[in-house]
């Protein structure tokens, strides 16, 4: 019985109660993120890494947090814990940090991590905690990764520096070189924030009429 | 349950005070232990722009020849750096620890005349090359970088360029090779001495017929980088002027 909760606690996150496209939370990084590949990555994993921890610590100090500062000592537990992340990037991986520059400092208003901490931990288990906060990070994640990699493509014809579409196609694969992707022009659009809404809509257009738990009957 | 009324006033205020001493305590010991670690990586990463700017190098090279170690070693061999003010006489024989370029021409208080501007000057006996600091504004935030320019002063040896949060893709394609390699051998003056660079809007080549083409779909940061080229020009004229 445990066993079964424990793993749909990892699953569920991915597909049916999915942060972004079920809790529609975490949206505004989700476009503002998803720009390139190498940055959804990234996020994911410290998001990840921040729900994780921070569902822990509240989850083991549940008890004895007064419940009218409830709120606060949670942005502080994130906000350490995203500090953290962001001073060790800055130690062990600078270029990264140069890359993803504000964004790091971001996290701690990314709702999903509020809303896990309100939502689950403040009422479960230190270990079941962290499992949901892993889950819900990689579910955050694995979105981010699929925006960012129909945007990155999209957009400027490359995936993590590697470029497939174009004239500049120096990485492509041969047949793309010579084929009718040589006339592939950068579609503007992708490149901005904007058209994440797009395809969020559409990721959650497919999603739904898949999954027969989230027809809407009201 | 807590044996402890945790609603009660004092019990509230105690687990604040014991909640902001553990983290900020925390957070002050790792921020001050990892200190010199941050410090030491901008600081390579200043001198990588600055060689990066000298060797003109193609992308392959980069990634393989600017190390930490052949960086540190080639600047420290080979680099110099003097502070000048803007009529062109180098006041500082050292850059001071102290001197932050950023905080220097962001002085609204300061006008351009007197303001100090850094020179770094590499040397490795086939003839120098100067390098110039430069800072601008691309469409979202701070653009930098730094110009090498040849012994005469004249022709551009090579450029690096940085970013803050320019659009992937577009705009922040500035720091890429294929950009950069443009400006290499281009001079910056026409015969007559007169100033006479542009990074022209990208496909769109002046009569002139000379230039570099800018960045496809980032019309404000190709302007940025424009402007911030004539600017430092316009910083180092003297200077420039001077040791012809």
């Amino acid at each position: 019985m445990s066993e079964v909760n424990t793993k749909k606690l990892l699953t569920d996150p991915l597909d049916d109660n999915n942060p972004i496209t079920v809790q529609v939370l975490g949206v505004c990084s989700a476009l503002a993120v998803s720009g390139s590949l190498k940055n959804a990555l990234v996020m994911a994993v410290a998001v990840t890494f921040v729900t994780a921890f921070s569902n822990l610590t509240i989850s083991l100090l549940r008890n004895y947090i007064p419940s009218r500062i409830r709120m606060i000592v949670q942005l502080v537990v994130i906000a350490f814990l995203v500090t953290l992340v962001s001073i060790s990037l800055k130690a062990f991986l600078f270029d990264l940090s140069k890359e993803l520059s504000v964004y790091v400092g971001l996290i701690i208003t990314n709702c999903i991590i509020m809303g896990r901490l309100e939502a689950f931990a403040i009422g479960n288990k230190p270990v079941d905690s962290f499992l949901d906060g892993v889950g819900n990070g990689i579910g955050y994640g694995l979105i981010l990764v699929i925006v960012g990699f129909i945007r990155e493509l999209f957009g400027t014809g490359a995936l993590l520096g590697f470029t497939f579409f174009g004239e500049e196609a120096r990485h492509g694969i041969d047949f793309l070189k010579h084929g009718f992707f040589n006339d592939f022009f950068h579609n503007g659009l992708m490149v901005l924030p904007i058209s994440s809404i797009f395809i969020l809509g559409i990721l959650i257009w497919i999603q739904r009429s898949r999954n027969a738990e989230l027809i809407d009957i009201s | 349950m807590s044996k402890f009324n945790t609603n009660s006033n004092g019990y509230t205020l105690g687990f604040l005070a014991v909640m902001v001493i553990i983290v900020g305590g925390a957070l002050a010991f790792i921020s001050s232990s990892l200190e010199d670690r941050i410090n030491d990586n901008q600081e390579l990463d200043r001198r990588k722009k600055i060689m990066k700017a000298i060797l003109s190098l193609s992308e392959d090279q980069e990634n393989e020849v600017l190390t930490k170690e052949f960086v540190n070693a080639e600047y420290q061999g080979k680099v110099t750096g003097v502070l000048i003010n803007y009529a062109g006489e180098v006041v500082e024989e050292t850059i001071p620890v102290k001197y932050d370029f950023r905080k220097e021409m962001k002085d609204n208080n300061k006008a351009k005349e007197d303001k100090l501007y850094p020179v770094y000057i590499y040397d490795d006996n086939e003839g120098k090359v100067f390098v110039y600091q430069m800072i601008g504004n691309g469409l979202w935030d701070e653009i930098n970088g730094f110009l090498a320019l040849e012994a005469n002063q004249q022709t551009i040896k090579g450029v690096a360029f940085d970013h803050v949060g320019e659009t992937p893709g577009l705009g922040a394609e500035m720091v890429k090779n294929k950009f950069r390699e443009q400006f290499y051998g281009q001079s910056l003056f026409d015969v007559n001495g007169n100033y006479d660079f542009v990074v022209y809007k990208s496909g769109k080549l002046p009569s002139g017929g000379k230039g570099v083409d800018g960045l496809a779909g980032a019309t404000i940061t190709t302007d940025g980088i424009n402007d911030m080229i004539r600017k430092t020009k316009d910083n180092y004229i003297n200077y420039i002027s001077s040791a012809n």
